[in-house]
């Protein structure tokens, strides 16, 4: 389309030469001379008629030509709004020639002084219309010229510092009479002078009055700025004839304006319903145009229900509408306007000037004036659609801020409204909506949001006005921002994930002030906000819970506990593999140095043999109790970990070291050392403090060890501390590729329960107490009582304790000296209970003098010797507790006396009854032995490995106890021994590991989660997990009776025929494998001489091993095939099978070759040959594993000592397996567990004693600890 | 104020002693806001008896529980939620379909209703509200993560143990629920 032309006006086709007044002067002169009795002015201080203006403008006029002033010189005037003044003076200007420069009054000094320096003008009118000099005036004397400036007027440009515009007279007096043409201004009108008059539009309303010979009406500033008084004001003074911006239209209502009969509007769009409403009862004009084009531009009347339009140019102006390359764009397509013509002014700027007045060479144009507004031609005139710089963008998406705020006061209720981009403090752009109304800003942003596009609902604050600049327009930058407080943002001066958070919680909130101490509960959000806060925020940080919003209620609390838990990030890069192999093949090297030890035990009992027997290489007898006091005999091996200990682990620091590395080898090797030679025997007795001395380790006077002190030495145990049996000191674990080594303290007089597990760096302050099952990786405050897994605060320390020291008991030299007696008993019975067996076979007619006499009889003879043994060590056992039991009652006691020493005593004798009696556990024959040995236990209870049985434990019948339960009947602390029953109801499960405190009943059917510690009273039908546990009720599985509670003869005979034969098949596979060993030895030895005998057993223990755990996993797969995650009720052959396979693993596997293989890739290889899927370089140091198959372990896996991976859950009396994964680089730490499907994501760790709930997924790269797992936030410890 | 009756019928089992419940509607009962909603259902809940209480707020309603015992109660609107909060809310065990929470939540009269957004809602809120009332009434209802805790809409007749849960209509809009332990 080409530029508007102005003789294709719609509006008739211009046949005259449209020939203008030259100035202002002429425009003023010829009113002057046809209207001048007419009042031209009607000011509050003052009415002059036309004549008395013109003379009064005359004398200002002559006192500037005094000063210099003339054409060319500038004049700043600086008088009181609405005086008649200040109309006097432009006046007197424009008479000297000269232009004018003004500025409101009300404005600030130092504006005005800006706008004089860059005007330059030689003076200021002001006050009582004096001139104050500036410089001398440079007027010239000559006549006054078209091209003369009749006014320079500042507008503040987008950068804010004001820019002056120069109007010529030619322009200004060309704008006067386009005007005229548009609309008629009589005589008679009184026009509203009410626009400050340093802005543009003033000298509309003044030229608006003097072209036509009207009265201009000058309102004071107050008056015009309170919308309510403006309205009678212009009715008591008869004003006709007003031009103004829509924002001051807008607060006028139908009675103000009944006697407005003309109306122009401009400055501002004009929206459509003000526009009608307007319309109504008067002519309304719309204009448009930039200072730069003097004032107006365009325009159009405004129709009822016809759209709002700028319409067309004034008559002498051009316009065109053109694209970003100023090329004109097709009708009805939006474009930059872009005006030429007569109306161009000037910037006084002359760079600025030549960039915004360049030529637009696509219609040659010399100078044309790009306004930056973009409009669109339609049919009946221009339509704006909006500035350029009014578009902006928002989430991606282009967006007029025009269109927003249209419907924005399209809301009921919604008087005024504006919209503005505004940024927050991290740069992010957010669009906000400013309502005036009496309405609820959800209200509103839920209204718009429907009609915008997608995601681009602005934040909607309620102000109570809108803020205007000087013309009386919007100041979109005045806009407040940060909004004020009833508002719905956020402070931008927040940051990262506050900003983040701020958000989200404004989602849930609403539109609320959200500032770093917002309390999300405070500002209405209620729990359920707080769920579905949670919800969104675990998009980004997977492990938060709703607690956490709880606990961190400020914004800016928990977007630190966001940040310290860390985000959903991809995880490390592995370490590198390259060391791994090297540090493998050493400790594969320490299996077998293991292995010499072992086969030098073998060898000093062979030796023995040989001795007695007569044949085979003699060492002769002293070589042979040097021998045995060596690697034998207790002392002897003592010394030998001693010894691993002063040379392996000197200097040994805490720190965190690569777990591939010399370091972490010798402490393997000398751990596993120490397992091997059994150097615990001494924990629990008197004279384990002083023993633990000897060792080296810092151990006060008076303590109590049930535990005794890790091979590290970083233990330190102060004077009268007590620590209980089963303790985990070691203050190391393998934490993903590092080595976590650490002190561990336990003060003076202080508790450590059974089964705690102090991780490295724990320290236990003086006279506290810890609770059984607790995980301690921090400090403990002296004297305060601490409980579960993670530790919290429960108490004071010593509560239900006595306060005085225990008197010392009666006979305690004799209880003293019983500890040793104990020991020789444990370590004779095992020797005892094979004297049946030897029995039997000389009864069978074996020569046990001839090697090969008893060679071909084991071959026959093994499981009638394994059951004899097994049967023999049954009996003594329970003999021996029956014994014990008198001794131990309820009470409260000294730890010197008898009851202490019977508590040791039985745990002592039923520890090993664990071991070498592991198969009848979880067995038919369990129960009978129990009640044999004294311990009342219900019809159909199963019970597993459970530690701490005794008469002091009643359970009733049908429950279930399984593995590593723990029944901590006694107590220990400060010299006090505490013993009260535990009582177990009918149909109680209790869950492994679980830890049941002194005095703990528990009623029918209760279930206790696995490593959970219940309340001491749990009412009938309760479940419990957690440490400390929860009550969780849950709906039970109600399988067939007859396959879980009262099953059919049939299946108890099966049953009991498949436990029979694991109890015998393996132990006597185990013999077998030992006579073999002998044998072999013998032969070398006879055959070979004793070198040969001394360099090859440690070779034949492997092969054993090897064959032992080759026969294992042949059994796997024999009786089972591939494990599956299924559902097996209790009375079923699986179960049976599974255990026979768990039997032959420990029996077997363990004890002729893993046990040293802990912690090797020996494991792999194993785990692997039963059908797990395990990567390389995996850190296995347990063999709680059942179900191999659902076995997933990822490359640079750590499972560590005590944890378990427990594919298989069996409460309710039903087996459930589920696969448990543990990815790449992931840790589980020690004691900890994971239940059926579940996964423990890459690079994650799990901390100590801790549980991974059955279908619980860890992301990758976190960290976890507790029972149940919660995220583990800080630094690793 | 609504008083509301009729527990029986809900957990089916005479002899429980069942809660007293009583719903508070601020419009009716001339309060303004929610502070003073609060204020109001703390008198009606002493004034209702001894033993243990739990109350909860859906402005404008109010749903205030006293019981001899642990009682806990939450009432909840039908609002529209994420997709992603039903599945956040849920044990492993729900997810998978091995505790058979929605069954029972369905209304008798709408068998067979399609699965739409508002019944997706209304059964999120649903089990949120259940899993909140029992997290009340087992205590400090902060120690109880909903993935942990199983909803009480899979408890068979209602009953768990010594636990009980009722699922109370008020209005096609709003859920409650009430959790109690009831006396041996």
């Amino acid at each position: 389309m080409a530029a508007i032309d102005v003789t294709s006006h719609p509006r008739g086709v211009q046949t005259e030469r449209f020939a203008p007044p030259e100035t202002l002067l002429d425009v003023f002169g010829a009113t002057v001379a046809g209207s001048g009795a007419l009042t031209a002015l009607d000011a509050h201080d003052g009415v002059l008629s036309y004549d008395e203006l013109s003379a009064a403008a005359d004398r200002v006029a002559r006192a500037l030509r005094k000063h210099g002033v003339g054409p060319g010189e500038r004049v700043g005037v600086h008088l009181e709004s609405g005086s008649w003044r200040l109309y006097a003076g432009i006046l007197g200007v424009l008479r000297a020639g000269a232009a004018y420069v003004p500025v409101d009054a009300d404005d600030p000094p130092a504006r005005a002084g800006e706008i004089w320096a860059q005007a330059d003008v030689c003076g200021v009118l002001e006050g009582d219309l004096r001139l104050r000099r500036l410089r001398p005036g440079r007027g010239q004397d000559r006549a006054l010229s078209a091209d003369d400036d009749a006014w320079i007027i500042f507008t503040s440009g987008t950068t804010g510092a004001p820019k002056g515009v120069a109007i010529s007279h030619r322009s200004a007096a060309a704008f006067v009479a386009a005007e005229q043409r548009l609309w008629t201004v009589r005589p008679d009108d009184r026009v509203l002078g009410g626009l400050s008059v340093s802005f543009d539009a003033s000298c509309e309303e003044m030229w608006l009055a003097w072209g036509t010979g009207a009265a201009l009406v000058a309102a004071p500033r107050e008056v015009v700025r309170s919308g309510a008084d403006l309205g009678p004001w212009l009715a008591r003074r008869g004003v006709t004839v007003i031009s103004t911006v829509p924002t001051l239209a807008a607060m006028l209502d139908g009675d103000a304006l009944s006697g407005v009969r003309l109306m122009v509007v401009g400055g501002e769009a004009c929206p459509e319903e003000l526009g009608w409403r307007l319309a109504c009862g008067r002519e309304l004009w719309n204009t448009y145009g930039p200072t730069e084009a003097t004032v107006v531009t365009t325009a159009a009347p405004i129709r009822e229900g016809e759209p709002v339009l700028i319409g067309w140019a004034l008559a002498g102006w051009d316009v065109a509408v053109v694209d970003d390359d100023g090329c004109p764009v097709d009708v009805g397509e939006p474009g930059e306007l872009v005006i030429g013509g007569v109306g161009l002014g000037r910037y006084l700027d002359a760079d600025l000037d030549a960039e915004r007045f360049a030529p637009l060479p696509a219609l040659g144009w010399a100078r044309a004036y790009r306004s930056g507004d973009v409009v669109r031609e339609t049919v009946d005139g221009l339509q704006f659609v909006g500035r350029s710089d009014d578009q902006v963008k928002v989430a991606g998406r282009r967006l007029e801020l025009g269109e927003v705020e249209a419907r924005l006061r399209a809301v009921p209720g919604v008087r005024a409204a504006a919209a503005a981009l505004q940024k927050t403090g991290a740069g992010n752009g957010v669009l906000v909506g400013y309502v005036v109304g009496d309405v609820a800003p959800a209200d509103v942003r839920a209204a718009v949001a429907e009609e915008l596009p997608d995601g681009l609902a602005p934040v909607v604050v309620v102000v109570d006005e809108l803020p205007l600049a000087r013309s009386g327009k919007l100041d979109r930058r005045a806009l407040p921002w940060p909004p004020p407080d009833r508002a719905g943002t956020a402070d931008p001066d927040l940051e990262g994930t506050a900003a983040w958070l701020a958000q989200r919680f404004i989602e849930q909130l609403g539109p609320v002030a959200v500032s770093a101490d917002t309390d999300f509960f405070a500002s209405g959000g209620s729990s359920l906000a707080a769920a579905k806060l949670v919800s969104v925020l675990r998009g980004r940080f997977p492990s938060v819970a709703v607690a956490d919003v709880y606990e961190h209620r400020t914004l800016a609390a928990l977007a630190e506990h966001l940040d310290a838990l860390g985000e959903a990030l991809a995880p490390a890069p592995a370490p590198q593999s390259s060391a791994r192999s090297r540090w493998g093949a050493l400790q594969l090297a320490g299996v077998v140095g293991l292995l010499t030890f072992t086969a030098a035990q073998w060898l000093v009992g062979i030796f023995a043999y040989d001795q007695w027997e007569g044949g085979g290489p003699s060492v002769g007898v002293p070589a042979l109790v040097l021998g045995w006091l060596l690697v034998a005999s207790p002392p002897g091996r003592t010394l030998m970990v001693v010894a691993a200990r002063r040379t392996l682990l000197r200097g040994l620091q805490p720190g965190r070291y690569s777990r591939h590395s010399w370091l972490a080898c010798r402490l393997w090797f000398v751990e596993r050392l120490a397992e091997v030679c059994r150097v615990d025997g001494l924990a629990g007795t008197p004279w384990a403090g002083r023993y633990a001395r000897l060792c080296g380790d810092r151990v006060g006077r008076g303590a109590r060890l049930g535990t005794l002190p890790p091979v590290t030495g970083l233990l330190t145990v102060g004077d009268g501390a007590t620590l209980e049996g089963q303790v985990d000191v070691q203050g190391w674990w393998i934490d993903g590729a590092e080595l976590v080594l650490g002190e561990v303290r336990v003060g003076a007089g202080a508790r450590v329960g059974t089964r705690c597990l102090l991780m490295p760096g724990a320290d236990v302050g003086e006279g506290a107490e810890i609770e059984p099952g607790t995980v301690v990786d921090g400090a403990i405050p002296a004297g305060q009582r601490w409980s579960g897994s993670p530790a919290r605060y429960v108490g004071r320390a010593g509560e239900g304790w006595p306060d005085a020291t225990p008197a010392r008991s009666p006979r305690r030299r004799l209880w003293r000296a019983m500890y040793g007696v104990g020991m020789a008993i444990q370590t004779g019975l095992a020797l005892l209970a094979t004297i049946p067996g030897f029995a039997v076979l000389v009864a069978l007619g074996v020569n046990l003098g001839s090697v090969g006499s008893i060679a071909s009889a084991m071959l026959f003879e093994a499981p009638l010797v394994a059951a004899t043994f097994l049967l023999t060590y049954a009996l003594l056992v329970a003999g021996l507790l029956r014994c014990t039991w008198p001794l131990l009652r309820p009470g409260t006691y000294a730890d010197d006396g008898a009851v202490a020493w019977a508590y040791w005593f039985s745990e002592a004798l039923m520890e090993s009854t664990r071991v070498l009696l592991f198969p009848m556990f979880a067995s038919l024959y369990i129960g009978p032995w129990l009640r044999l040995a004294g311990i009342e236990v219900g019809r159909r209870t199963e019970v597993s490995t459970a530690v701490g049985l005794s008469p002091l434990v009643s359970v009733g019948h049908t429950s279930f106890l399984t593995d590593d339960v723990v029944l901590a009947t006694a107590r220990a602390r400060g010299g006090w021994l505490c013993v009260e029953p535990i009582a177990i109801g009918d149909r109680t499960f209790i869950g492994p590991g679980a830890v049941l405190r002194s005095g703990t009943r528990l009623g029918d059917d209760c279930l206790v989660g696995v490593l959970s510690t219940p309340p001491k009273c749990a009412p009938d039908g309760t479940s419990w997990l957690g440490l400390p546990a929860l009550e969780l009720p849950r709906v039970p599985d109600r399988p067939d009776p007859a396959r879980t509670t009262s099953p059919p003869r049939r299946l108890v005979a099966v049953r009991a025929s498949i436990e029979l034969v694991r109890m015998l098949l393996p132990a006597s596979v185990s013999v077998l494998l030992g006579t073999g060993v002998f044998l072999a030895l013998e032969h070398l030895g006879n055959a070979d001489g004793l070198l040969a005998m001394l360099l090859c057993a440690p070779l034949l223990l492997a092969l054993a091993g090897i064959a032992a755990a080759t026969l294992t996993v042949v059994a796997k797969w024999l009786l089972m095939g591939r494990y599956t995650a299924l559902q097996r009720p209790l009375w079923s052959p699986f179960i049976w099978r599974d255990e026979l396979i768990n039997t032959c693993q420990e029996q077997l596997a363990r004890a002729w070759l893993l046990e040293l293989g802990l912690g090797t890739p020996l494991m792999g290889a194993y785990l692997r040959a039963m059908g797990a899927k395990v990567g390389r370089d995996v850190w296995f140091e347990t063999l709680a594993v059942t179900e191999f198959d659902l076995v997933h372990l990822g490359d640079g896996a750590a499972v560590n000592r005590g944890a378990c991976l427990m594919t298989h859950l069996i409460h309710d009396r039903l087996m459930r397996t589920g696969p448990a994964s543990i990815e790449a680089d992931a840790t589980l730490g020690p004691e900890s567990a994971v239940l059926p499907d579940t996964r423990v994501g890459r690079a994650c760790s799990v901390g100590g004693r801790s549980i991974v709930l059955r279908g619980e997924e860890l992301p990758a790269g976190t960290r976890w600890h507790g029972a149940p797992v919660v995220p583990h936030a800080g630094s690793p410890c | 104020m609504t008083g509301m009756t009729g527990m029986a019928g809900v957990a089916g089992v005479a002899g429980d002693g069942t809660p007293r419940v009583r719903l508070i509607d601020a419009r009716m009962a001339g309060l303004a806001d929610l502070a003073d909603l609060r204020a109001y259902a703390r008198a009606v809940s002493e004034e209702m008896g001894g033993g243990r209480v739990s109350r909860s707020y859906c402005f404008p309603l109010a749903v205030v529980a006293c019981h001899e015992d642990a009682v806990g109660v939450d009432i909840e609107r039908i609002e529209p939620c994420d997709e992603g909060f039903l599945e956040s809310i849920m044990t492993p065990a729900e997810r998978s379909g091995r505790v058979a929470w929605q069954a029972r939540d369905h209304d008798p009269g709408r068998a067979g209703a399609v699965d739409t957004d508002s019944d997706q809602d209304r059964a999120a809120i649903s089990l949120w509200s259940s899993k909140e009332a029992l997290a009340k009434a087992l205590g400090d209802a902060l120690d109880y993560d909903p993935r942990r805790l199983d909803s009480p809409a899979a408890w068979r007749d209602g009953r768990s143990g010594p636990w009980r849960a009722a699922r109370l209509e008020v209005d096609p809009m709003h859920i409650v629920w009430v959790c109690w332990r009831a006396q041996p």
